[in-house]
């Protein structure tokens, strides 16, 4: 009950949320001093034309000539008010104006077609390196100051530093073209479940993930050292269990508390940093999308994938606040 | 018993190895098949090329019986679709998927797969002929339509045939020098001005003159790629299209304005029933009136400078949107004051049109290289009456579905008077979208706006395509595939067999320079520029570099400042560069080849002021560079001499024609060097005082720096100017400095004096017409780096004989007036008219070789190089010939000649283990 009342608290505060982040990202962006400047050859009476019709100017003076002289920009609530009312009553979140590719493209469109390739990569991302890195955290944490940690600690402080565009370098040039492991780019086509269009996207993949192993096994290798020498552990061993039956049951569920919402964390972030690795192996995701919007000042992209971001980065905090009390009973929201 | 058993076992044992070594011995069965994918159409067989080893026969099946059948590797078309044979030997199999195409489709399939794997930064956006707006766009364009007529090679014997009897291309017969222009999607072309002068209103100067109404009859057997007939109404359909101002296309205005053909009445259609405020076509300073006031006026209508509105001069964009964005970096700000001033609202833009805004507006628009376009942005309100299409000058023959008809607002000489098409043909060409699918693609406007939209050939669903190839797949920014439009004319021609070998292409998207690279060597892709190779240099000698001249026709050069006046007050001591002698000696001492390998990889050596993309008889084929005139003045130049026996010499050897003497120079001649240098020594010491010359004090020649490059160049200058000073006065006196400069303005800082090597700089033009480009080179043209020069030098010309003015006499003219009459300024003050069609071509070329040796003894620039597009192919293809040509480039993906089957290439890649880039490095040079 608690829980409940808890979860529609925060999702509301999430909305609200939400709403103000959306509100300044419109708000402020507008204010800037930007030329729209056309794609290569569009004529700007065309695109004052497009923005005319988002209720963005009006009054366009024509001056019998055929041609637009001048306009007013029209108050910025106002315009606020003409863009949320289109998408709740139309579904409509606007058409692309400056980039070429997607002239007069619905932007929703566009987004769910190049949205798949981005989440697939960082699903299967998270899926590869959770695992990994947990596994590499705990066998460190049980070797602890020997051999094996060292070389783990190792490898830790070096993924941790370099950063994830160098490894894709490498990656590309060992794995792929050297040793021909995997294919240099992402297979083209839609059809993402079939297993050579996965196979291309490895590469990418444990270019993303090798920075989030690091992060894992750092954490986990604390907290799983720290965990195994509190006494309860001594209670468990003296109970009977065996170390690994002790360490299973009762240090790792300890030590996830602090991992668990951090997985969801390193969710988020490889969501958005994932940008150059798109570009370098060819994947048509969204982060390219994004950049190219603000390069080209298209509103409705940016305004779209902003609150795209924004909304999964606040569904993400939810999750993992609510994914606290699930793993450690001692924490429950809500509760008196 | 265990003896016994022991045996036993034995003996089994031996059993079972033998039978195992004889089943193994004997050759294990496979079977292959050639060739992975194939085409039929209905009706027809075709025979599956195979490989067995080992005894038997091959069973054949296929997957679906109604689709295709096979009998003995023989595969018969049944019905549209695909299917899979399969054939078996025992347990080994191979497959083959094969396409089944309707009965009427015009290509039968060599059993050959040949893809072509190409990259792209961007995938291209919209490929509509009618509105497409970037290159990119052209990727699609050109492979998905066709034309009227075209280009193609020349054949050594006419009567030997391009194609031999047994279907293969006659390689040995075709002449890659020459080309000749043919005949594509029309069938005849006939000036049919006589016929319709009187109904279109041509005035009987015009008549008789011809050229203006022209009849093109298609082929009957154009087709879209579903196999929708295409007739002459459909390009009338286009047309109308085209000029629908509904839609406002980008290129609507090509068919009134520019060079293409200007079809009657198109702008008049295209406004109809609007008044507009639209730039004035052919508008010279003549044909306005000077009001009392200074302001211009046009047939008594009040005209002004548009300078905030979009205007094609500026692609798009208009005056005050590039002041606003660079201001004072880039443009004279005063002119830009007096354009102000002169208009009654600044938000307009509108200018009055006087003598002084004119003057203003060329002074802007001088960075872009238009300071002649002054006159584009005179606008005037005009008015257009409502108007049929009928009356627009393009429509279909009634008696004839095949024959379309244009009229022309100017006459096109497109028939030359031997009857053969001209060279100028690719003037004639027109749009073509597909009317069904382009009527249900038309979006109405939304609310608030006048502008139809229309998402025609935008993605595969709305594609239609009329040329060799169609689109299959696209994925925006990702890749896009064209493959064999089965319907297409030229597949069933004689004159294309053996041709368009590539069955696909397939683009990607890769844009990281380090991918592309790794995709090369991987085989991945199939040829890759020299500019996204990471070590170029050492792949300059490769079988496998191609260079071709780049279209720009640039020849590069380091350009000498040598005004004395300004050297004499330059502080630097350099006076000396004041005299020629000297300038010649640099020229001759400098190492070209080191130093293009070093500073301009993938450039080749460049000894001329044209380079070699120029042709000064296009109709012909007739290449200036390679014609003997050019030939001579350049070795003439660099220091050859005709000895007594005719022959051309260096001083040591003597070259048996004028092609191995050519082949031969490099512009380097140290001991000339050294000689010129002593010259040029006596006159420095003799006139100290003229040039300023201070023997105490070193000689500093400046390098202007406007890229990373300048302090390395600088080093290689010095060392050559240190080889040609050695044991002279000068020895270790001449240092070559490098100067910090505004590279934006690094020109116009060298035209002031304010550096005096500009390292490296030159001068591209109009690959049909040099004769227009070698006044920059003389002194006077306005790209001219040497505006110092001397105009008023006067050369004389024995004049050939023949049909022109002042022939076979011996003319004296300026250097100035050499060059107004070789292009018939007579506006300009030209004493004779030489230009094109007064004049043989034989006579303009000569003039023409004149002028540039003229320009070359004067020593203001050290020719480096000629601007080239250096690539490296992939082993898989390689073009038909390296021996360029302007007009059908290396011979393009139509001659495009495989080694290489796609099932072959990927055993290639295999036995060099995935990695080809020391492969690449072979050199039969080496």
């Amino acid at each position: 009950m608690y829980m409940f009342k808890y979860i529609m608290k925060r999702i509301g505060l999430m909305i609200m949320c939400f709403v103000v982040i959306m509100l300044m990202c419109f708000v402020l962006i507008k204010l800037l001093p930007i030329n729209i400047q056309g794609a290569p050859g569009a004529t700007k009476d065309q695109l004052l034309f497009e923005m005319e019709n988002r209720h963005y100017i009006t009054n366009l003076q024509y001056n019998a000539d055929g041609h637009i002289v001048s306009y007013d920009t029209v108050p910025i609530m106002e315009q606020l008010g003409a863009y949320v009312t289109r998408i709740f009553k139309y579904g409509d979140f606007g058409l692309g104006m400056t980039m070429p590719a997607y002239r007069n493209r619905p932007v929703l469109e566009a987004f769910t077609t190049r949205l798949p390739p981005t989440i697939l990569i960082n699903i299967y991302s998270s899926l590869i390196g959770v695992p990994i890195g947990l596994a590499l955290g705990i066998y460190a944490a049980l070797h602890k100051n020997k051999w094996q940690d060292q070389v783990i600690n190792v490898i830790v402080i070096l993924l941790i530093s370099v950063p994830s565009i160098v490894y894709a370098l490498l990656i590309m040039y060992v794995f792929c073209f050297k040793l021909n492991w995997f294919p240099l780019r992402m297979e083209a086509g839609y059809d993402y479940f079939s297993w050579p269009m996965f196979k291309s996207m490895l590469p990418a993949v444990f270019s993303l993930c090798l920075g989030s192993i690091a992060g894992y096994a750092r954490y986990t290798r604390a907290e799983l050292t720290e965990v195994l020498t509190s006494e309860f552990m001594l209670l468990a061993r003296t109970k009977g269990l065996t170390k690994g039956q002790a360490t299973l049951r009762h240090a790792l569920r300890n030590s996830m508390v602090p991992i668990f919402p951090m997985i969801l964390s390193e969710f988020i972030a490889v969501l958005s940093g994932s940008l150059i690795i798109e570009q370098m192996f060819s994947i048509p995701g969204v982060g390219q999308l994004y950049l190219m919007s603000i390069n080209a000042q298209d509103y409705d992209f940016f305004m779209f994938l902003s609150g795209f971001y924004t909304l999964v980065g606040l569904g993400a905090g939810i999750i993992t606040d609510i994914s606290y009390g699930i793993i450690d009973p001692r924490i429950r929201m809500g509760a008196r | 018993m265990k003896k016994a058993a022991r045996f036993i076992w034995l003996v089994v044992a031996l059993l079972m190895l033998s039978t195992v070594v004889l089943v193994a011995c004997q050759k294990p069965q496979s079977v292959k098949i050639s060739t992975s994918s194939a085409m039929v159409a209905v009706g027809k067989t075709i025979t599956l090329p195979y490989e067995l080893t080992g005894k038997g026969e091959p069973t054949w099946t296929t997957s679906d019986a109604a689709v295709a059948t096979v009998t003995d590797g023989k595969v018969t078309g049944v019905k549209e679709g695909t299917a899979t044979i399969t054939a078996a030997l025992g347990t080994a199999k191979a497959t083959c998927k094969i396409t089944v195409i309707p009965a009427n489709s015009t290509y039968t399939d060599d059993l050959k797969n040949y893809t072509n794997n190409g990259y792209m930064n961007n995938t291209p956006s919209n490929w509509n002929e009618m509105d497409y707006q970037n290159n990119d766009d052209t990727a699609i364009i050109n492979n998905t339509t066709s034309s009227f007529f075209g280009y193609d090679y020349a054949l050594k014997d006419d009567t030997k045939g391009r194609v031999k009897a047994d279907g293969t291309l006659n390689i040995e017969n075709i002449d890659f020098e020459h080309h000749v222009v043919t005949y594509e999607a029309a069938t005849k072309l006939e000036d049919v001005t006589d016929e319709y002068a009187d109904a279109w209103g041509l005035t009987a100067a015009q008549k008789k003159a011809g050229g203006y109404v022209w009849r093109i009859t298609l082929r009957d057997d154009l087709a879209w790629d579903d196999g929708t007939p295409i007739k002459a109404q459909d390009f009338v359909y286009s047309m109308k299209e085209q000029l629908n101002y509904l839609f406002q296309p980008f290129r609507a205005n090509t068919y009134w304005s520019g060079n293409g053909m200007k079809i009657h009445n198109a702008k008049n259609y295209y406004y109809q029933g609007r008044t507009v405020d639209i730039p004035i076509d052919g508008l010279t300073i003549d044909k306005l009136t000077a009001g009392t006031d200074g302001k211009y006026t046009y047939n008594g209508q009040s005209i002004y400078l548009a300078l905030r509105t979009a205007n094609a001069v500026l692609d798009g964009d208009s005056v005050g949107d590039y002041i606003d964005a660079f201001g004072g970096e880039i443009f004279d700000m005063e002119a830009w004051a007096v354009l102000e001033a002169a208009m009654d609202n600044k938000a307009s833009g509108r200018a009055a049109v006087t003598d002084a805004t004119l003057e203003a507006l060329a002074t802007i628009l001088t960075p872009f290289g238009k300071s002649d376009s002054a006159l584009k942005f005179v606008y005037m309100t005009q008015s257009f009456a409502a108007m049929d299409f009928d009356e627009v000058g393009i429509f279909a023959e009634d008696s004839n579905e095949l024959a379309l008809i244009v009229v022309l607002d100017n006459p096109e000489s497109w028939i030359r008077e031997d009857g053969k098409l001209s060279y100028t043909i690719s003037n004639a060409s027109l749009p073509l979208v597909k009317q069904s699918l382009y009527e249900s693609l038309k979006k109405a406007p939304t609310q608030g706006s006048e502008k139809w939209t229309t998402t025609y050939n935008t993605s595969v669903e709305t594609s239609a395509s009329w040329g060799p190839y169609k689109l299959t797949f696209f994925q925006v920014d990702k890749q896009f595939t064209l493959e064999r439009n089965t319907f297409w004319y030229g597949y069933a021609m004689e004159s294309k067999k053996d041709q368009y070998l590539t069955d696909k292409f397939v683009v990607e998207v890769i844009q990281e320079d380090n991918a592309i690279q790794m995709a090369f060597w991987k085989g991945e892709i199939d040829d890759i520029t020299f500019d996204q190779l990471g070590n170029a240099a050492q792949y300059q000698n490769s079988d496998y570099a191609v260079f071709s001249p780049d279209t720009s026709a640039t020849a590069y050069g380091i350009q000498l400042y040598s005004n004395l006046s300004v050297l004499k007050n330059s502080g630097k001591n350099n006076g000396i560069l004041a005299i020629r002698d000297f300038r010649w000696a640099l020229s001759l001492a400098f190492d070209r080849n080191t130093f293009n390998q070093d500073q301009l990889v993938g450039m080749q050596l460049g000894l001329g002021l044209l380079g070699p993309g120029y042709y000064y008889d296009p109709e012909n084929s007739l290449s200036y560079r390679g014609s003997d005139a050019a030939k001579a003045a350049l070795l003439r130049t660099y220091g050859f001499t005709l000895n007594s026996a005719g022959k051309w010499t260096d001083g040591i050897t003597v070259f048996e024609d004028i092609d191995d003497a050519t082949d031969a120079m490099t512009g380097y001649n140290l001991t000339m060097a050294k000689e010129k240098l002593a010259l040029a020594i006596t006159e420095l010491t003799n006139n100290a005082e003229k040039y300023g010359y201070d023997s105490n004090k070193d000689i500093v020649l400046r390098i202007g720096k406007f890229n990373p490059k300048a302090e390395r160049r600088a080093e290689l200058i010095q060392k050559c100017v240190d080889d040609l000073v050695k044991g002279s006065v000068l020895e270790n006196k001449i240092k070559i400095e490098v100067l910090e400069i505004n590279a934006q303005k690094s020109a116009d800082e060298f035209r002031d004096g304010k550096f005096e090597l500009y390292c490296v700089a030159g001068i591209g033009g109009a690959v049909f017409y040099p004769f227009s480009s070698i006044d920059s080179y003389l002194g006077f043209g306005e790209n001219s780096y040497h505006s110092y020069m001397d105009t008023n030098f006067q050369l004389t010309m024995n004049m050939p004989a023949g049909n022109y003015a002042c022939a076979g006499q011996e003319v004296t003219l300026t250097t100035k007036d050499w060059f107004y009459s070789l292009n018939g300024k007579m506006s300009e003050g030209a004493t004779y008219d030489w230009s094109e069609g007064k004049c043989p071509s034989e006579v303009r070329l000569e003039i023409l070789a004149m002028l540039e040796e003229y320009a070359l003894s004067q020593h203001h620039t050290i020719q480096v190089a000629n601007s080239y597009d250096a690539v490296l192919m992939s082993a898989k293809s390689h073009y038909i010939t390296r021996t360029y040509n302007t007009f059908m480039a290396l011979g393009g993906a139509q001659y495009m000649r495989y080694n290489y089957t796609d099932e072959q290439w990927t055993v290639f890649i295999a036995q060099h283990n995935g990695d080809l880039s020391e492969f690449y490095k072979t050199s039969s040079a080496n």
